[in-house]
């Protein structure tokens, strides 16, 4: 029996059984990680429909996926990779050095592993922040932050950037609708990250379910650091949710006015035509970064105030990693590096 | 404000965009109401729902009775993402079929428009992936399986394994296409450095190849069904000039295209029409370019795949396409044209009607539903 320290589940793994997310396995008496250098997707995009915000804004990524998660979400909106059977999903050999390739060939910034869970690829993800590492690429991720303490170190050391999605306020809620036993794990890291690594929060968030969390979650943000962006996701629920209404528009901008007593940056994205994707200096609200929200994940900045996101009203500086990049310009003008760090 | 508007809704919530920019504009115009009154009423069910044609009907209906157009196109797109991410048999695609045919003559029945009917090719059982995706070079395709795969600075290692695959039926350099197929200058510098196609039912893996795994795959046809009264359809650059000539008699006509319909399961009598050029296959892009500008594929300034991702200018709710067409059927028949569709993007990019109104959904999420204002049809609502 062997026990998995990648996330808290910390399965107990017996000889020639898988784990919870079935990407790791114990086939002698060690553990194994499973469909190694495979990849299910690969697909080119901003930087900004991750989302990360404040991360060189504007440009270009290269985004990958694996498969399998160690949660099970009951809305999930990624179920046909994230919770399906690893075996049933249609993977590819890629290996990291062959990735990072692809992302120069494509013009990219940055890569970017998103739509499942990180944490069951791990070590590929850390090989592969090596590579394009070497090759001044930056590499980030999207997670739902269980990783173990000794995982998560690993996580932040390697990452450039990542966002952390912060599903609801209470145990209970990920109890009920995630499948682990309490949200402890998931604050701990986020605390963590918040001074090693540029970092960005996502909150889904699902009629009825969650909606009524939001102060709260704003409020967890808050004892953090005020000044991490924000994305309230609205989520189109999926998987075992999947006739559920979507969260009204109105209700919930009517919620993240109030909650910018607590949060700078929230944005809320998800719909087509959001006017909650933009950037604005919570000091004097001026616009800072125009962006136009093209639904699905799709958002495209339109207009920068100032490269450096310098706020032309009052001369504070927002918190950005990186300066505004043009999304074709394929390498990054190192100008200035402005982390969002803890107050 | 540039020349077209959009209108989304998001299902109880509604916004204007300048569609050149993709900017929000300062709220919905009350002369644009009616418009913004349709999409609210019919939300679309989705890409995967069984009533995502009827959708298609009901909303053609309550456009006709607006704007008694001369000119009105339905693009029927429901049974492709049923039939390749639908999880549905071939006993309820056959049934799903019979009911587009439904969805036509309720249609022709509530409005008295001569229908033109386009079957746009049917699918093919897929037959297994094919892995572009460690190639040295960048390959383009699969986004939706079937059709047209472009392949970018490959070294002579990818083009060896390439030509050596018994699934690759075509791999043609851009000066062989060029010379082959001439065209003009911007198709040919967003075209790929190698054009290749699979052999019908391979689907590629390769950069925005979807990580859903489909049912099917699309079959291109050399030929494709049309049903129509009107004579000499051989091509489909055929279609603009009898379209045009019959509304200039006063016929109230509505192209209908059907994605599914092939020569060998379309429900209505049709006869064939060519859907290719020398050895080029249609996939809907280059079909709908052909037939709403009524010119070759290749005058288009999009090749059939590009780095669509390189296309970062204007237009961003029309994804690929930041060049918009105006020298098409919907810009110039009559005196106003509708589009009505469920497969999105498509409809307001390529067709060139004056008002349409297409679902808004991307990778089969339902996002809700668009309007597209421009031209005549910005006059009309002024």
């Amino acid at each position: 029996m062997v026990v998995c320290e990648q996330c808290e589940r910390r399965c107990r793994i017996n000889e020639g059984d898988a784990g919870y997310c079935r990407m790791y396995l114990n086939r002698t008496g060690t553990l194994e990680q499973a469909l190694p250098n495979m990849i299910s997707a690969l697909m080119i995009q901003r930087i900004e429909g991750l989302p990360v915000f404040h991360f060189y804004p504007g440009s270009r990524t290269l985004s990958f996926s694996t498969t399998g998660c160690n949660f099970d979400c009951r809305y999930c909106s990624t179920a046909f990779i994230s919770r399906v059977d690893p075996a049933e999903v249609v993977m590819h050999e890629l290996s990291p050095d062959m990735l990072v390739n692809k992302a120069l060939l494509a013009g990219c910034h940055s890569i970017s592993f998103t739509t499942n869970e990180p944490t069951v690829s791990l070590s590929y993800l850390l090989k592969l922040a090596d590579a394009a590492h070497q090759k001044g690429l930056h590499v980030g991720c999207l997670t739902n932050g269980y990783q173990t303490p000794a995982a998560a170190e690993a996580l932040a050391g390697k990452m450039d950037f990542m966002n952390v999605s912060l599903k609801g306020s209470t145990d209970g809620f990920y109890r009920d609708y995630v499948g682990v036993d309490n949200i402890s794990p998931v604050l701990r890291n986020l605390e963590y990250y918040s001074s090693h690594v540029h970092l960005e929060i996502t909150t889904p968030v699902i009629t009825d379910i969650n909606d009524d969390q939001i102060r709260e979650i704003a409020f967890i943000i808050n004892k953090i650091n005020r000044q991490i962006p924000w994305h309230v996701f609205r989520l189109l629920p999926e998987y075992k949710m999947s006739d559920r209404e979507y969260p009204d528009i109105r209700d919930l901008s009517e919620k993240l006015e109030e909650a910018r007593a607590a949060v700078d940056y929230i944005y809320f994205g998800n719909f087509p035509g959001s006017e909650w994707v933009s950037t604005y200096c919570p000091t004097c609200r001026t616009r800072l970064i125009e962006r136009v929200g093209l639904g699905g994940c799709g958002v495209k900045p339109v207009n920068f105030a100032d490269k450096n996101g310098l706020c032309p009203g009052c001369d504070v500086n927002m918190p950005l990693t990186g300066n505004c990049v043009d999304y074709s310009s394929a390498e990054i003008e190192e100008e200035k590096t402005c982390q969002v760090k803890s107050e | 404000m540039s020349g077209e508007v959009g209108i989304i809704d998001a299902r109880e919530w509604q916004t204007a965009v300048d569609m050149r920019s993709g900017c929000t504009l300062d709220g919905i115009r009350p002369q644009w109401r009616q418009i913004s009154e349709v999409i609210d009423k019919y939300p679309y069910p989705g890409d995967l729902s069984e009533e995502g044609n009827q959708w298609v009907v009901d909303v053609s209906i309550e456009v006709v009775r607006l704007f008694n157009p001369s000119l009105v196109f339905l693009l029927f797109a429901n049974q492709t993402f049923r039939a390749l991410f639908g999880g549905i048999d071939e006993r309820t695609m056959a049934a799903e079929s019979d009911r587009v045919a439904e969805c036509i003559e309720k249609f022709v029945f509530n409005t008295g428009y001569e229908p033109f009917v386009i079957g746009t090719g049917g699918f093919c059982k897929l037959k297994g992936f094919m892995n572009l995706m460690s190639t040295d070079g960048l390959a383009l395709g699969g986004g939706i399986p079937g059709g047209h795969i472009g392949i970018f600075s490959p070294s002579d290692k990818d083009l060896d394994t390439l030509r050596s695959d018994l699934r690759v039926v075509r791999l043609v350099s851009r000066d062989e296409f060029r010379s082959q197929f001439g065209g003009n200058d911007s198709f040919y510098q967003r075209f790929p450095d190698y054009y290749m196609e699979l052999e019908d039912g391979y689907a590629a893996r390769s950069v925005y190849g979807l990580p859903r795994n489909p049912d099917r795959s699309f079959k291109l046809p050399w030929e494709i069904p049309v049903s129509t009264h009107l004579k000499g359809i051989d091509n489909l650059t055929d279609i603009r000039p009898r379209i045009e000539g019959a509304i200039n008699q006063g016929r109230k006509i509505a192209v209908i295209l059907v994605e599914g319909w092939s020569l060998e399961n379309m429900p209505l009598d049709c006869e064939p029409c060519n859907n290719h050029e020398s050895w080029l296959r249609h996939g809907l892009k280059t079909q709908c370019h052909s037939i709403f500008t009524g010119k070759s594929f290749t005058e288009c300034p999009y090749p059939p795949i590009f780095k669509c991702y390189d296309e970062d200018n204007i237009y961003p709710f029309s994804f690929d396409y930041s060049e918009p067409e105006y020298d098409t059927l919907g810009q110039t028949a009559g005196d106003l044209s509708v589009a009505i569709g469920n497969r999105s993007i498509i409809p307001h990019s390529l067709f060139g009607a004056d008002i349409t109104i297409e679902c808004f959904a991307r990778c089969v999420q339902n996002f809700g539903n668009m309007a597209v204002i421009k031209g005549r049809g910005l006059e009309l609502l002024s």
